[in-house]
């Protein structure tokens, strides 16, 4: 089987997370500039806590390190997730 | 010591002591007049104790600074202190008008001693701490100015580590923020203003960079530990220092007639000012287990490791406790705050001068370090100390406690004296604690005159330079 | 197994943390502070809705989505950086620093204007709550943006001086970890306060 060089992959990887970040933050701002109530809200919630977390996790360098810092950072966007949740179910 | 011109910071040190052990005895008896009102009254009233007590605290905590400035910054610089002449002239004015300046608050009545001093022409007298005639803060600019010129020159001609750097910078703050001491408005808010950027940009900004890098200093020294490592704690501590701190003054100004946003911002950033002070005993802790040799002064290392742990609890921990808006709302000025007062002073910026004395004291007198037996005595007195200031602040955490319920949150609130009544134990406690204080304090100095032979380096002592 | 099949493709093993112990620690005592201050916000708003929503409408909302796409763009440039000196490839890396550290500029000139607007509208800290956690967490940040440019700006030049290589970069995976913090903040400011009402 052909392995694409590590160097090539990472690229690779680290465009299509920049691909799904841009995609996600038009999808939002199109969505909170359309429509209104609670579906969109929680939409909203879930796009802005992936896109935290994939930024975290990706190119942050999280993804594969020890238990420790992923849980840390786990808890702390579980944290900003709440604020979120907290701001979205709130009805406009 | 690699440096001849390093000397000039024994008399500083030396100063920087007996203020000290003058500061404690004015605090006993400021706690013996909580127990009897009359003591030494009317001779030396209570307000007059308490300011001795207050400005004999910043004068050698001053000196001590000065004193580890001409100390490191020559090391750090690899060359020949500018000016040591300088330097030792500054020490005598500075002690001298020091000494001045304490007789004036116990033999003449303050607004008198303010008709003297020309208060009537520019106004500075009467805020805590800053309660200084003007020539005597006159004198402070001088001195500092002195300083200031003195460790630059020396900067500039030597090596600039960012060590160095950082601390000649922290001493350029602390100087600049000691500017406000000199605008003192009728306008309350304002005056309450530029009191607390002072008081406060001091202890929670400026001089915490002093702290970090007077502790860089020793750990780089006693451990062996990559300077390149410790100067990058240094520098986070420092930013998380002032991301917290800056807008942290705003735990001053809640109900005082300052805007009402600095609930919001006063509450969240100064709820973040511990997180420096946790650093600093991370970055301790972890240089220690990562040393590369023994250093032989004991002494000097239990007060390394002491001093972030105590500012830690002090500042960290019971700052922490009466910070949040709703809690100062009622903890503002109560014993609370003098408990959180007492340990965060003494735990981060009287023990950081003592480690540096303890550190640099030996090499001053030319050894690497002193007798096994002078470590002792030094160790016995670190302990005392340290577990007496935490007695007493307990206590006064007690006593806070009683004053917030009786006085300000039950129905039937009761009057200020009454509930200083009810507390009479804790200021019993309170003092008992003072006088094993003072005990520690004398075994602490008599560790300076305990003989026996220097402890040799065991070979792996820092290479010069590094 | 050889050395590449070790390093890349065994996903499951855990590696170390990119760039520096210290740098982590301050990344993480910044994100606590911004945590305290998101929530801070969402439980002023549960309690002050009417007004947050009303003046929640006022916001450029139109800046605010091109400064989200500057940052995660420059975000992409810094990881490009990384993966270059990792590769050794050293003009490559200085190239995609220079770009994330332009993109972040566009940001702080779009972010100044949006200010100077702001001013002109009369928004103030003391104006209303609203205004109070706007301006303060979007100035906040703003001095983030100014820090990590600094850093990044500081980082160049030492990459110019060869100072990194295959082997030894970690300054550049340190930057590169704070500058991804600033976007996480920014993003995750930009969904709660803009988009979010
Ligand atoms: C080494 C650092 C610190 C020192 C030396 C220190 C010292 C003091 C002193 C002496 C006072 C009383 C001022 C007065 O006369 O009214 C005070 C007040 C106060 N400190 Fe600190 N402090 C430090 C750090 C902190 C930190 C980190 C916090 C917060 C987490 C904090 C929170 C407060 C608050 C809220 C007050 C006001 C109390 C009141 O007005 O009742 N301090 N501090
Ligand atoms: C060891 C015995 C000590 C005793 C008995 C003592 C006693 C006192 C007393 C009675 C006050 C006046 C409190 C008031 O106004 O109600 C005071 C204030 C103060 N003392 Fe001490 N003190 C001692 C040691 C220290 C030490 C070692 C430090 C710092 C290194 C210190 C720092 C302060 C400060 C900063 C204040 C002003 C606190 C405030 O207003 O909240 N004291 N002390
Ligand atoms: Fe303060």
């Amino acid at each position: 089987m052909h392995h694409p060089s590590p160097v090539t992959h990472d690229i690779q990887h680290a465009t299509m997370v920049w691909g799904l970040l841009v995609g996600m933050t038009l999808c939002s701002f199109y969505l909170s500039t359309q429509l209104a109530g609670l579906r969109l809200m929680s939409a909203i919630l879930t796009l802005a806590i992936l896109k935290a977390a994939w930024i975290a996790f990706d190119y942050m360098g999280l993804r594969r390190t020890q238990l420790g810092w992923r849980l840390a950072m786990g808890l702390w966007l579980a944290m900003v997730a709440s604020a979120i949740a907290l701001s979205c179910f709130l009805p406009g | 010591m690699n440096f001849a011109s390093q000397r000039v910071a024994k008399p500083y040190f030396i100063g920087a002591l007996a203020l000290f052990a003058g500061q404690i005895i004015f605090g006993l008896i400021a706690g013996m007049q909580y127990l009897d009102g009359s003591f030494l009254f009317p001779a030396f009233p209570f307000s007059v104790i308490r300011t001795v007590h207050t400005n004999l605290l910043i004068v050698w905590l001053l000196m001590a600074f000065m004193g580890a400035a001409y100390y490191i910054v020559p090391e750090e610089a690899q060359t020949e202190l500018h000016s040591p002449r300088l330097a030792l002239l500054t020490f005598w004015v500075f002690l001298i008008a020091g000494v001045l300046t304490i007789l004036g608050y116990l033999f003449v009545p303050y607004s008198q001693l303010a008709a003297m001093t020309g208060n009537a022409i520019l106004p500075t007298m009467g805020r805590g701490y800053l309660e200084q005639p003007l020539p005597t803060k006159i004198g402070i600019v001088l001195v500092a100015l002195s300083l200031l010129f003195n460790v630059t020159m020396t900067l500039a001609k030597g090596r600039k580590t960012s060590l160095n750097i950082v601390l000649v910078a922290g001493l350029w703050g602390l100087a600049l923020l000691f500017l406000p001491a000199f605008y003192f408005p009728v306008d309350t808010v304002k005056a309450s203003y530029s009191w607390w950027w002072v008081v406060h940009g001091w202890v929670e900004g400026d001089w915490e960079l002093i702290l970090s890098a007077l502790l860089g200093f020793i750990l780089v020294r006693m451990t062996g530990v990559d300077r390149e490592i410790i100067e990058k704690w240094m520098y986070i501590i420092i930013a998380m220092t002032l991301i917290s701190g800056i807008i942290g003054i705003g735990h001053h100004y809640y109900y005082t007639g300052a805007p009402e946003y600095w609930i919001w911002l006063g509450s969240i950033f100064s709820a973040m000012e511990p997180v420096p002070f946790l650093m600093l005993v991370v970055f301790a802790v972890r240089m220690l287990i990562s040393r590369r040799h023994e250093y032989p002064n004991h002494a000097a290392l239990l007060w390394a490791i002491g001093t972030p742990v105590m500012a830690f609890l002090g500042a960290g921990f019971w700052g922490f406790m009466i910070t949040l808006a709703p809690v100062q709302y009622y903890t503002h000025g109560t014993n609370f705050t003098a408990a959180h007062g007492h340990l965060a002073f003494f735990g981060a910026y009287a023990m950081v001068s003592l480690s540096i004395i303890s550190y640099a004291m030996p090499h001053l007198r030319g050894r690497m370090a002193n007798s096994l037996r002078a470590q002792r005595w030094e160790m016995t007195g670190f302990w005392i100390m340290v577990i007496s200031m935490f007695v007493i602040a307990l206590a006064l955490t007690g006593a806070g406690i009683v004053t917030v319920f009786l006085q300000r949150m039950g129905e039937h609130p009761i009057s200020f004296m009454g509930v200083q009544y009810q507390e009479r134990v804790f200021f019993w406690i309170r003092e008992v604690a003072g006088f094993t204080f003072f005990s520690g304090l004398v075994a602490y100095l008599t560790s300076f005159f305990v003989g026996g032979d220097p402890v040799a380096a065991h070979g792996a002592t820092v290479p010069r330079g590094r | 197994m050889d050395t590449e099949t070790l390093t890349r493709a065994d996903t499951t093993a855990t590696q170390p943390l990119p760039g520096d112990f210290a740098i982590w620690v301050f990344i993480f005592a910044e994100l606590t502070v911004f945590g305290i201050l998101f929530t801070a916000y969402a439980f002023a708003r549960e309690s002050h809705l009417a007004l947050f929503n009303m003046e929640q409408r006022l916001l450029d909302r139109q800046t605010a989505l091109a400064n989200t796409l500057l940052l995660i763009t420059s975000s992409y440039a810094m990881v490009r950086s990384v993966l270059a000196i990792r590769a050794d490839q050293i003009a490559r890396c200085i190239r995609w620093l220079l770009l994330a550290m332009g993109l972040g500029c566009g940001f702080v000139v779009l972010k100044i204007r949006e200010f100077a607007h702001d001013a002109t509208l009369g928004i103030t800290l003391s104006h209303n709550l609203f205004d109070m956690f706007y301006l303060s967490l979007t100035f906040f940040h703003f001095m983030h943006v100014i820090l990590g440019l600094t850093i990044l700006a500081s980082v160049t030049l030492r990459a110019l001086g060869g100072h990194y290589n295959a082997s030894s970069h970690t300054g550049v995976e340190s930057a590169g970890a704070y500058w991804h913090m600033v976007d996480l903040l920014w993003v995750i400011l930009f969904a709660l306060v803009y988009v979010i009402h």
